[in-house]
């Protein structure tokens, strides 16, 4: 689907009727828009996004309390006067149909030059290929089903500054948000939650028909409020938490961009002991983690050495007495009976004799022959087993001490961080002064709240727990009652309902996950321009995004990177969605160094090539260098001029 | 018919808190696993709780053969007879009983020690040392 046409009318800076036709042919996707700062560019992403959403999602601070309606209109409009701010969208799709979407707000002047809105209403309309009568449609079914639904939007239209930062701080947050929205589960969400509803709502009702269930149920209800406040309190010390990241982030980028010399050393050595520290952590709890896992499978062994040693005598015992193996085996004496005489000539075809060894042989084809079978079978193992129990204080001392090593490794890099601060300290900069302080007070911030969140976590478990463990006696209560029969078949349908959803939620979003990493990766190839440095992008189940490079390792990546990272992402989600609509950004090249927007440039092209593009760019974005790289791309090139004086923009053709 | 292995009802939540709570050592890993080291454990120390009401959790076949192992000469070193191997319903009976003697021990070691769980690994590792060094010393003096 593509944008055929744009129309503004009085919105914002846009004064009278602008027009806004864009292209798309095979080899030429891009449109661009270009204008200096302050000419209209991010609120032309504004006028599409309340054409069909009814929301300005990008304004700037400065405008949000301020209506739509064009200024210069809004001073000439008489007291009791009307006019109309309108932006009107015209798309087709690959098979020609056409899509129209107006809306429209009206304005009223009152007294003291106040301007009040009156109506807002948004219409639609249909066209079928080459045909020229549009015909009305529900808005509502046109923008969801034909143009693009709201949860998905920012996957297409988006602005270029918010885009960098997807990948600087709250990574895995965006990720999952990115993920749940393009799944489009929360249908399922809203069923889960009625369902818990209904649950409940029987539950009640079965209180009132036995006292235990009564009691039952209200351990239920409280334990299920505490859960609900210990869930917001998490979420809450959550937010805390990443906003101290945040401004320990912005610290530690305030001391590196310091101009003194002697500050940006110290930082970028703090940095690296930083780094140094964290990869030393991850080894202390690999070993940790190691060490618990010998205890919990070797320690039995060791436990039961006594047992394994008693065994082994047993068995040694057993066979230097020759009770095992079985003195004659079991085919040999079947073999005397089915002949029915003895090796020694003895006839023992039948009588006491005969019973005898009939006897003999059910002896020792129960107890003997199956205990040998038994001991063979036993030997190998516990040989090994006695090894590894043998072996088990040497292995954990090894482990213990690799441990004290990489902890007194630890203590000497938290040392030096230490020293490092004082060192900056002491270098008597106030402001330096100032920001180490700070960061000294969040670190220890930070580390309180990870502390807290890990026991409300554990108390938030649980509960969690508690709840289930009441909800199967209530449930064990309710089918004894026999009346109660009917209200139990109800809430165990419920619950199977809940049980089932969940898992679906869980396949799609997993499904969803990995399939935008594939995805991502695809396109992070094509655009990326050191193609052999990259391996792997992964997102992890718990959301957080690591790029591999061709060692195998984690590796970090530079601004440009980052947005090609970004970009990928987006054109990753974009496919997830299914949906194909325009994709707009807005500023794409200006928080990036020139040797990278060169490089973003030559691969935005390539970017989702038969998808329109619309770039909203700077004057200071688009360069000679960047425009010799677009234009042979380039369908259709605006210039919004901006008068300063009058604070109106027109749009004009380049 | 596929045996069963089983706990005392009463046990049972304790087996569950030492799989379930974060900060358990055995957390997320099996009941088995509870269940051989609780054995283990309890037959150190020569404690043994006969079950009140049984409450099955899995069947043998989760058990590795390392495990089995154990249980087997558990029962063995318990009866002092080679015998008893052939005898599933006793061998497990032997093991259940010093499992269900142990999980008491373990559940205080892990979740009531003065550190907190994060300690637990720590203290599990002291009693397997002393419980067999002692034992080790024991056997050199006498």
């Amino acid at each position: 689907m593509i944008i055929k046409k744009i129309i503004l009318t009085n919105y914002r800076q846009y004064k009278g009727k602008q027009e806004i036709p864009l292209g798309f042919e095979r080899d030429k996707n891009i449109n661009i828009i270009v204008g200096v700062n302050g000419a209209g560019k991010t609120n032309l992403l504004n006028a599409l996004n309340w054409c069909l959403y009814g929301r300005e999602d990008h304004l700037a601070e400065s405008s949000i309390h301020h209506e739509m309606l064009n200024d210069s209109v809004r001073v000439s409009l008489k007291l009791g006067e009307k006019a109309d701010v309108s932006v009107e969208m015209i798309c087709e799709n690959e098979k020609g149909w056409g899509f129209r979407i107006i809306r429209r707000k009206e304005f009223l002047k009152g007294k003291e030059n106040a301007i009040l809105p009156v109506r807002e209403e948004v219409s639609a309309f249909i066209k079928l290929p080459h045909r020229q009568d549009w015909d009305p449609r529900p808005p509502e079914f046109i923008i969801n089903y034909k143009i693009l639904p709201y949860g998905v939007k920012d996957f297409f239209f988006f602005d270029g500054e918010r885009l960098i930062k997807l990948f600087e701080e709250r990574t895995a947050e965006k990720v999952k948000n990115a993920i749940l929205d393009v799944s489009q589960i929360s249908l399922i969400d809203v069923t889960l939650d009625h369902l818990e509803k209904k649950k409940y709502e029987y539950y009640k009702e079965s209180k009132k028909m036995s006292p235990q269930i009564g009691e039952l149920n209200e351990k239920i209800e409280a334990t299920k409020k505490g859960l609900d406040e210990l869930k917001r309190e998490i979420e809450e010390y959550e937010k805390s938490k990443r906003d101290i990241e945040n401004s320990l982030r912005e610290i530690e980028n305030k001391l590196r961009g310091y101009s003194e010399e002697r500050v940006k050393e110290l930082e970028s050595q703090y940095q690296e002991l930083e780094n140094e520290r964290r990869l030393l952590r991850d080894e202390i709890i690999g070993l940790e983690e190691e060490l618990k896992s010998l205890l919990i499978t070797e320690g039995p062994l060791v436990l039961c050495k006594d047992a394994l040693e008693i065994i082994g005598k047993l068995m040694k015992e057993k066979y230097e007495k020759g009770e095992l193996p079985p003195p004659a085996t079991e085919d040999f004496v079947k073999e005397l009976l089915e002949r029915g005489r003895c090796i020694c000539g003895t006839d023992i075809s039948k009588g006491e004799r005969r019973r005898n060894i009939e006897d003999f042989l059910e002896t020792i084809s129960t107890i003997a022959t199956k205990l040998d079978e038994e001991c063979r079978r036993i030997k190998p193992e516990l040989k090994e087993i006695l090894k590894v129990a043998e072996a088990f204080f040497d292995r954990k001392k090894l482990l213990g001490q690799r441990l004290i090593e990489k902890r007194d490794k630890l203590k000497k890099i938290e040392d030096k961080l230490r020293d490092l601060m004082i060192k900056l300290k002491n270098l008597n900069i106030e402001e330096i002064k100032s920001l180490i302080g700070q960061k000294e007070e969040y670190e220890k911030q930070k580390e309180d709240i990870i502390a807290t969140i890990a026991t409300k976590n554990m108390q938030r478990e649980y509960a969690e727990r508690q709840i289930k463990e009441w909800e199967s006696k209530l449930k064990k209560e309710l089918r004894k009652q026999e009346k109660l029969s009917e209200l139990n078949t109800k809430i165990e349908i419920i619950e199977n309902c809940i049980n089932v959803l969940r898992e679906i939620k869980n396949e799609i979003l997993e499904e969803v996950r990995a399939t935008v990493e594939n995805f991502t990766f695809e396109y992070f190839k094509e655009l990326i321009w050191k193609k052999q440095r990259f391996k792997e992008i992964k997102i992890d189940k718990d959301y957080t995004v690591t790029i591999i490079n061709r060692y195998g390792l984690k590796t970090s990546t530079s601004a440009g990177e980052k947005e090609i990272l970004a970009l990928s992402f987006m054109a990753a989600l974009r496919k997830v969605s299914g949906f194909e609509a325009p994709v707009i950004i807005d500023t794409p090249l200006a928080r990036i160094s020139k040797e990278h927007r060169l490089n973003i440039a030559n691969a935005l092209p390539k970017y989702l090539q038969d998808t329109q593009i619309i770039l909203l760019l700077t004057d200071e974005e688009y360069t000679e260098d960047i425009k010799r790289i677009l234009e042979p791309r380039t369908v259709a090139k605006y210039l919004l001029q901006y008068d300063d004086e009058k604070d109106e923009t027109r749009v004009v053709k380049w | 018919m596929v045996m069963k292995f089983f706990v005392d009802e009463k046990a049972h939540k304790l087996f569950r808190d030492l799989v379930d709570i974060k900060g358990s050592p055995f957390y997320k890993k099996d009941l088995k696993d509870v269940f051989i080291f609780s054995m283990a454990l309890a037959f150190k120390l020569g404690k043994r709780k006969p079950l009140e009401k049984k409450k099955d959790i899995a069947d043998i076949s989760v058990f590795t053969e390392s495990q089995l192992l154990l249980i087997n000469s558990v029962a063995v070193a318990t009866e002092n007879k080679l015998e008893i191997l052939l005898d599933e319903k006793k061998k497990f009976e032997i093991a259940e009983e010093y499992a269900n003697a142990g999980v008491y021990i373990l559940h205080e070691i892990v979740f009531e020690s003065k550190e907190g769980v994060d300690d637990a690994i720590k203290i599990l590792d002291k009693k397997i040392s002393s419980l067999v060094i002692s034992n080790e010393e024991k056997t050199n003096s006498g």
